[in-house]
């Protein structure tokens, strides 16, 4: 059970902190900071921190399709997948039991695709 | 948290010019990656190894060198619903305990990438296809200490809000 503590420090410093509003990449290094230590010793914590976390995690290969993403966005191809995804749920029985049905986009102001989890920006 | 000031200062114009570089090295790496994959499925080994692992470590330049200015921009997500529902000047206080919180995980985060750049030239560490990774690597300390300064500003322009008030 030692990693019982660690985890739920980790696990309320994580909720509290994104719900008194500190960014969320922010919180869950918080988190990490908090718990590494505890789990780990500090300097493997500070090592986890350095290398993997900063060094390597941004060049991991499967990152790379983030960009390819952001690409596809901009060249409007999410339209066309979501327009896409619609007509095969609209055949199945997600949407029309109400679990997952997504606003239609036919006008141009209709809510953007990326509004799914409704967190708050700051504007 | 928003800070667009009328005067921008160098440091302020050089997260604009990061921003911009990142964003550009986010929209060519697809434009690489796509040269590369179609290369070297038409003529298998006709484009060195080392291409692949210059998209991977480019991947710093958009993960680092907009966090500055984006955090300037008010775009780091996060959840207000709660805090928005604090009057007057406990939100402030609020505000003002975040920005701490965030100044100092960021200065830590400064600190990490110093040390990783600073290790990486000292050891000239390459990637497998011997391809020098510290000359990009040095996109990890300028992203990150950007942010710290936009953070820093940012904790300026709460406190002159919180003395205005008070007075």
């Amino acid at each position: 059970m030692e990693w019982l503590a660690p985890f739920l420090l980790g696990l309320i410093l994580l909720v509290g902190s994104i719900f008194l509003g500190l960014p969320v990449g922010f919180s869950l290094l918080t988190s990490g900071l908090a718990g590494l230590p505890i789990w780990a010793g500090v300097d493997p914590a500070f090592g986890i921190l350095t290398f993997e976390s900063i060094y390597r995690t941004p060049t991991n290969f499967m990152l790379l399709v983030i960009p390819l993403f952001i690409l596809m966005a901009h060249l409007g191809l999410e339209q066309m997948t979501l327009r896409g995804y619609r007509k095969w749920l609209a055949a199945g029985s997600i949407a029309g039991s109400g679990v997952w049905n997504p606003p239609r986009r036919e006008t141009a102001d209709a809510d953007p695709p990326g509004r799914v989890c409704h967190a708050t920006y700051e504007t | 948290m928003n800070r667009f000031p009328a005067h921008p200062s160098m440091a302020d114009r050089g997260s604009d010019a990061l921003l911009w570089i990142g964003g550009f090295t986010c929209l060519l790496l697809p434009i690489v990656l796509l040269v590369v994959v179609v290369i070297r499925a038409i003529v298998p080994g006709g484009i060195p190894i080392w291409s692949l692992d210059v998209c991977e470590l480019l991947m710093w330049f958009p993960t680092y060198l907009g966090l500055g200015m984006v955090w300037r921009m008010g775009r780091h997500v996060r959840v207000a619903v709660f805090v928005d529902k604090i009057p007057g000047r406990a939100r402030l206080i609020v505000d003002l305990g975040i920005l701490a919180v965030a100044f100092l995980l960021s200065a830590a985060m400064l600190w990490a990438g110093i040390r990783a750049c600073l290790v990486s030239w000292v050891e000239q560490r390459k990637t497998y296809s011997e391809f020098p990774e510290y000359y990009l690597s040095t996109a990890i300390p300028i992203g990150i200490g950007f942010l710290v300064y936009e953070i820093g500003m940012s904790i300026r322009t709460k406190f002159r809000e919180f003395r205005e008030r008070r007075g």
